[in-house]
């Protein structure tokens, strides 16, 4: 009886000491921490994907508290968690329109150059004599953008090329970043009609080379109301400021180059 | 331990060598043929550097010679017209190393061998002073043509705080198949030897080495008879190894001097030379003869009649495969040797350019697939520059790239003996060349 009495009081003494001690201290050494710090931290959606440039959330939590961001600045979570950002900073901010990743290239029929036995990568088969595919501004295929992907947004389809899952995109980048040929654009979600194909070759060589190529025929120059497409080095670009989606470029491209999302998207989700 | 035995001849630790290295194919045919394309694209970046500017335009005609595309920059070289004829075209073109379109001049011969009056004139060598040489090197746009065609006139002129004592001529031709140093040095050892004695001259050293392969003795005698009476420069026997041509290993083996991998053999006092460049240069001063040719040998299974011969720089390679007699099933054809040779994507498009030694034309290329490393070492024990090419592969397949700078990558040369001895048949050299690209597109971002 008498052990464990004195065990129990010398124990409770020691506790006491040690209590004390700690409580002391954490109340003198405290790290003060901006709470907004923490509170921003908490609606941004924890990915650590580095699209805003800051090494992860928290990164980000941290920038933004101290200036060196925009609350706009998480292009994941895009205008709902822009909302709660700014109303935790108690600033406005004015709304973006949501941003997509775009696949620009439908190769078509287009056979490989040589036979390819290095490494499963696009940026690793693009170096071995400027890429195996037959055409050089053309999608290899490898599924670097897939890989890229932190949101399981894109998957390799069956014809060959990346599609985008539109309600998953959050529009980081991260796949046009990786992508050696440049084929991915980050577009505003209401532009609709894009030119897919990236190829400079003349007419007459795109087209051999793929089905589906732009030959710089000028007739989508000529239809179009808005002056909003022009053809430069032999392919069409759209110029998404002017450019309304009204679709007329399409009919009159002779090779379906040029195509409105709006139209496939009515049987699928991904483009 | 192969590598660790005592050898006959002086050389290197590490390397590989073949057991047939295929130099037998054309090593002993002596006659030549010289082709006259009938249309020939030359490239405005045929050599390390910036590329050259185009100076004359679609229409214009050109002589044999003439020149077409001016240096631009300190580390640029020219490039003139290999034929006479028209200008067709100038315009991006798909490079047979590289890969990416670059600008090219394309002359259609007319079939009259017309010389521009500068070239052909004999001048005379033995009052030429160092600056005279360099000069004359600098415009008739000689490049190295061992394979790197780094300019020429840019290593004659070496920092002043660098001493040169020794010029290092590189006849070793370690890589399998080729033999088109070999030739030169057999038909032209006077020529050659005289190239090496203008570029002594030019640098103000006294001393030189020649480096032979053990495998081309009769060279080895040619030279030692010519240079019976002149002690300065001296002839080195080298054992018959893969990378034995290149500078770090040639320069262990000759002088025992090393070096960092990332050093150039300024560092150790030293210039090396090959010896089609050492032509190259002879002819440059002595006649005024810009590079316009050099001699390619053309080999492998694929093709009947495998030979050396003296190719206009340019010429379409179908042309040259037309008189090497290709058979039908041909499924790989290499720009340079099986070891750090380029294979051709567009064998219709492909031209050859000043750092084509070589073309390679294989049949029977096996497909085959690459396996996980199983940490046999062998790579380890065969890279000539002691780094861990299992390690640096496995780095490259996961991207990491400070891991890949703290295994050195930056020192690997890709000289291709780990990936040819690997078991596993990993693509080690394109993992690796891969993680460099990565570095350097971190690099430009920064």
């Amino acid at each position: 009886m008498e052990i464990i009495l004195s065990a129990t009081i010398t124990l409770g003494i020691l506790g006491m000491v040690f209590g004390i001690g700690l409580a002391i201290a954490s109340d003198k050494f405290a790290v003060k921490v901006d709470p907004r710090i923490e509170s921003i931290n908490e609606v941004l959606p924890g990915a650590n994907c580095g699209a805003c440039g800051q090494p992860g959330c928290a990164g980000f939590a941290q920038a933004v508290v101290e200036g060196k961001a925009s609350v706009t600045g998480c292009t994941v979570g895009q205008a709902a968690v822009a909302e709660l950002v700014a109303n935790i900073m108690g600033v406005e901010f004015e709304n973006k329109e949501r941003v997509l990743s775009v696949v620009m290239c439908h190769a078509k029929n287009v056979t490989n150059k040589f036979i390819y036995n290095g490494m499963k990568d696009c940026r690793a088969a693009n170096i071995i004599s400027g890429g195996y595919f037959g055409c050089d501004y053309g999608c290899l295929g490898l599924g670097t953008c897939v890989e890229a992907c932190k949101f399981e947004a894109m998957y390799m389809g069956k014809d060959g090329l990346p599609k985008v899952i539109r309600e998953r995109c959050t529009g980081c980048g991260k796949c046009a970043e990786v992508c050696p040929r440049n084929i991915i654009s980050i577009l505003p979600e209401s532009k609709m009609v894009h030119v897919r194909c990236k190829s400079l070759d003349k007419g007459a060589v795109a087209r051999k080379i793929c089905q589906d190529s732009c030959i710089a025929c000028k007739r989508c120059e000529k239809e179009c109301p808005y002056d909003a497409i022009h053809v430069q080095n032999n392919l069409a670009v759209i110029d998404y400021q002017k450019c309304t989606s009204c679709g007329k470029c399409v009919e009159v491209c002779p090779n379906h180059t040029i195509i409105n999302y709006a139209r496939e998207l009515s049987s699928t989700s991904a483009v | 331990m192969y590598a660790l035995m005592k050898s006959k001849f002086n050389t290197f630790i590490g390397g590989i060598h073949p057991k047939e290295d295929g130099k037998i194919l054309t090593s002993e045919i002596k006659e030549i043929c010289a082709p006259i394309p009938k249309k020939v694209s030359l490239f405005m970046n045929q050599h390390i550097g910036a590329p050259a500017i185009p100076i004359v335009k679609k229409g214009d005609h050109v002589k044999v010679g003439q020149l077409i595309g001016e240096a631009h920059g300190f580390i640029s070289s020219n490039v003139h017209a290999s034929v006479s004829g028209k200008v067709v075209d100038v315009l991006p073109y798909p490079h047979p190393v590289t890969g990416i379109k670059s600008q090219a001049v394309v002359i259609e011969n007319s079939g009259e061998e017309e010389w521009a009056e500068t070239t052909n004139v004999v001048q005379n060598i033995e009052n030429v002073t160092p600056e005279e040489i360099k000069q004359r090197v600098f415009s008739a746009g000689i490049v190295g043509l061992g394979g790197a065609t780094f300019p020429t006139h840019v290593k004659l002129a070496p920092p002043k705080d660098k001493s040169i004592d020794t010029i290092v001529m590189n006849g070793a031709e370690c890589e399998p198949y080729l033999t088109c140093d070999h030739y030169v040095m057999r038909n032209n050892a006077n020529e050659v030897l005289e190239g090496l004695r203008l570029v002594m001259k030019c640098i103000g050293c006294k001393k030189a080495h020649i480096g032979i392969e053990a495998n081309k003795q009769d060279v080895y005698h040619i030279f030692k008879n010519s240079l019976a009476e002149d002690h300065s420069i001296k002839i080195g026997l080298l054992e018959v190894k893969y990378p034995q041509g290149a500078e770090h290993q040639l320069i262990k083996a000759l002088l025992n001097r090393e070096f960092k991998p990332t050093q150039l053999p300024m560092e150790v006092g030293v210039v090396v030379i090959n010896v089609a460049t050492a032509l190259a240069i002879y002819n440059a001063v002595k006649f005024n003869r810009p590079l316009i040719e050099r001699v390619v040998t053309i080999t492998g299974n694929g093709v009947n009649k495998p030979q050396n011969m003296l190719v206009r720089i340019g010429t379409p390679v179908r042309d040259l495969l037309e008189i090497a007699e290709p058979s039908d099933d041909i499924n790989k054809i290499i720009f340079g040797g099986p070891m750090m040779g380029i294979a051709q994507g567009n064998i219709d498009a492909a031209v050859t350019v000043k750092g084509t030694g070589g073309i390679l034309v294989l049949k029977n290329q096996p497909q085959y697939n690459s396996h996980a490393c199983i940490r046999c070492g062998r790579c380890v024990s065969s890279c000539p520059y002691g780094l861990n090419p299992s390690e640096l592969s496995i780095i490259g397949e996961s991207k990491d790239i400070s891991l890949a700078l703290e295994n050195h990558v930056l020192e690997c040369k890709e000289c291709g003996c780990c990936s040819y001895i690997c078991p596993a048949k990993r693509p080690i050299v394109h993992h690796i060349k891969f993680t460099k690209t990565l570095i350097a597109k971190q690099k430009a971002k920064k």
